[in-house]
């Protein structure tokens, strides 16, 4: 890592003003470096310690509770409904967002004129503000007006409210989900082929296997297996950070069915004030983000030694 | 013979439906704000003439609500984080891949958690911290989390470690000062990178709900997105058209800067994917 230590040149050229290269380097970096330790690092252990003491926004005292927190939180029925939204949720998105994206790279890679179009559709809900789409969605989605109910009234179905039900919102929102997510995965998916190509062509050449589900099943995606994992990590970290399409459209409700965890780390902490429980969810979810990038960190590597 | 023809047939339809579903919320959205309250949904027999609803949507949404103040909210904390991020960064990087120092370890590890920790996580005691300081509801206190960014300092290092040293050498021997080897030499040859990691701060900080809607509380400070959320819950159904009109216009400026710069716009925003 300290291959650039050839630069410090002695001797025959000292910056001007007599400062070393050393201070000089340390003077550029000492922003960031405060910043960072100031919005980042100090924060972090902040949010630990909150979480051993019983504050509550706007009181001027605190008492240390020990493990009080977790101890509640193992047994608060809602921490674990919101686990297990989250939970489903992203078992709903990260399956249908990932596989689906693999495919459309598939077919997509031997288009040759169209691909710049697809891939431009495609991307689009990546980008777009998911605030505002969300209020569309939630129109698309009612089951009384929008093209989805005329829909149903013209095929003689009943009605198909997604908000109005627990089990149906939470697929609701994981439409949304899927749909904001795929083109990302997609994109991720088409650079991977790129890279592969190459090797894809010669080894088809070779085999003379056929069949779309063939070559994907034991060709494409073996090859693709290093981007696979990046991609799947990446999903699940972004399933569980799912917070827009919830605060816009079901606040967590009916009934808590839509409950997720960031959600309920934001409720418990800022509207519930209760500072001290919610810093006990937010240590919950930092060490599930960490475990999610700790793998994605450790493929990254093995990937790069190749 | 009969698969070969028929498999290119296949893929186009399977990826001509799945692009049909990506564009129609926006196609609905759009069409939605050129229409006239209730005729969306099929109820009002006599539609006044489009360009009439189009006129009167997007009018109140321009001239009767405050979103031309929430977009001008976004583009000032947007472009603030940008400006701060940049010129915080691009500096750090420098230092990191062509010096060695005391510090420099560290400075790296440090960067390289910041990359896996969640804005989310870190809301609440700089939201204490901004409240003993008078400082929530403003636009600093918006700002303040991201003044700087870990994802940037990395990215930027991985982009300058590959300069050509003898450069450097050269510009030191003609007596310029490390200050301006950074305004003249790196900054132009960094731009790719800047533009990269630009749109993708863009993106994450026009489109952010989390934090606004914590530490924003007044209305005349809301971004679009928060100012949205302001616009549903105040007016009635009635004011449907508008409000998708309003929808339109905060959607649009991503939308149109991803026309503009395709390449561009991919590669940013998945360089989140190989940090």
């Amino acid at each position: 890592m300290n291959s650039r230590s050839d630069l410090e040149i002695p001797g025959q050229v000292t910056p001007k003003g007599g400062l070393s290269h050393a201070a000089i380097a340390q003077a550029f970096s000492a922003p960031a470096f405060i910043l960072l330790i100031a919005t980042v690092v100090a924060p972090v252990f902040v949010v630990l310690l909150i979480s051993l003491t019983d504050y509550r926004l706007g009181r001027l005292t605190l008492n240390f509770i020990g493990l009080g927190n977790y101890a509640r939180m193992l047994a608060d029925p809602f921490f674990w409904g919101a686990l297990r939204n989250s939970a489903i949720y992203t078992a709903v998105v990260v399956p249908v967002s990932v596989f689906g994206a693999l495919c459309l790279a598939v077919l997509l890679d031997s288009r040759r004129r169209s691909r710049r179009f697809y891939e431009i559709v495609y991307f689009l809900p990546v980008t777009s503000t998911l605030t505002a789409m969300s209020i569309v969605w939630s129109y698309l989605l009612n089951g009384h007006i929008g093209p989805l109910a005329s829909l149903f009234s013209t095929l003689g179905l009943p009605p198909l409210d997604f908000f109005a039900d627990g089990t149906l919102a939470l697929i609701g929102l994981a439409i949304i989900g899927i749909w904001h997510l795929i083109g990302f995965n997609l994109i991720l998916f088409l650079a991977g082929l790129t890279v592969i190509s190459g090797e894809l062509k010669e080894a088809s050449a070779l085999d003379g296997m056929d069949g779309f589900w063939d070559r994907l099943r034991y060709l494409t995606w073996p090859l693709l297996a290093p981007t696979t994992i990046v991609v799947f990590v990446l999903s699940c970290i972004q399933a569980f950070q799912v917070f827009d399409t919830v605060a816009v459209l079901t606040n967590g409700g009916p009934y808590g069915a839509t409950e997720m965890l960031l959600h309920k780390i934001n409720t418990d902490t800022f509207t519930g004030l209760k500072a001290g429980y919610g810093s006990a969810l937010t240590v919950v979810y930092l060490i599930l983000i960490g475990a999610f990038s700790l793998v994605q960190v450790a493929v990254g590597n093995r990937k790069a030694h190749f | 013979m009969a698969r070969f023809s028929l498999r290119p047939i296949v893929a186009h339809a399977v990826l001509l439906s799945g692009a049909f579903l990506m564009i129609y919320p926006f196609f609905w959205m759009w069409r939605a704000s050129t229409q006239a309250p209730g005729e969306i949904f099929g109820t009002l027999q006599d539609a006044p003439p489009m360009l009439a609803s189009i006129a009167d949507n997007y009018a109140r949404a321009l001239f009767d609500s405050p979103l031309p103040n929430f977009m001008l909210n976004g583009v000032i904390m947007t472009g603030g984080i940008l400006l701060s991020q940049i010129l915080t960064t691009v500096t750090c990087a420098y230092a990191l891949a062509k010096f060695d120092f005391r510090g420099r370890r560290l400075i790296f590890a440090i960067v390289l958690v910041s990359l896996s920790v969640p804005a989310q996580a870190t809301a609440l005691p700089i939201f204490i911290v901004l409240a003993k300081f008078g400082m929530l509801d403003t636009y600093t206190g918006v700002m303040v989390p991201y003044l700087t960014s870990g994802f940037a300092i990395f990215l930027f290092h991985q982009f300058i470690r590959s300069f050509p040293d003898e450069i450097l050498l050269a510009a030191r021997l003609d007596g310029m000062s490390e200050v301006e080897i950074v305004i003249r030499i790196i900054l132009p040859a960094m731009m790719p990178a800047i533009a990269a990691f630009s749109i993708f701060s863009i993106t994450f900080h026009w489109n952010d709900l989390y934090w606004p809607m914590i530490v924003i509380r007044s209305i005349d400070l809301a971004p679009p997105t928060l100012g949205l959320l302001f616009f549903r819950g105040q007016e009635g159904g009635d004011s449907f058209g508008p409000l998708m009109a309003c929808a339109t216009l905060v959607t649009a400026p991503l939308i149109l800067l991803f026309l503009a710069a395709q390449r561009r716009f991919v590669q940013g925003v998945t360089m989140t994917g190989v940090k």
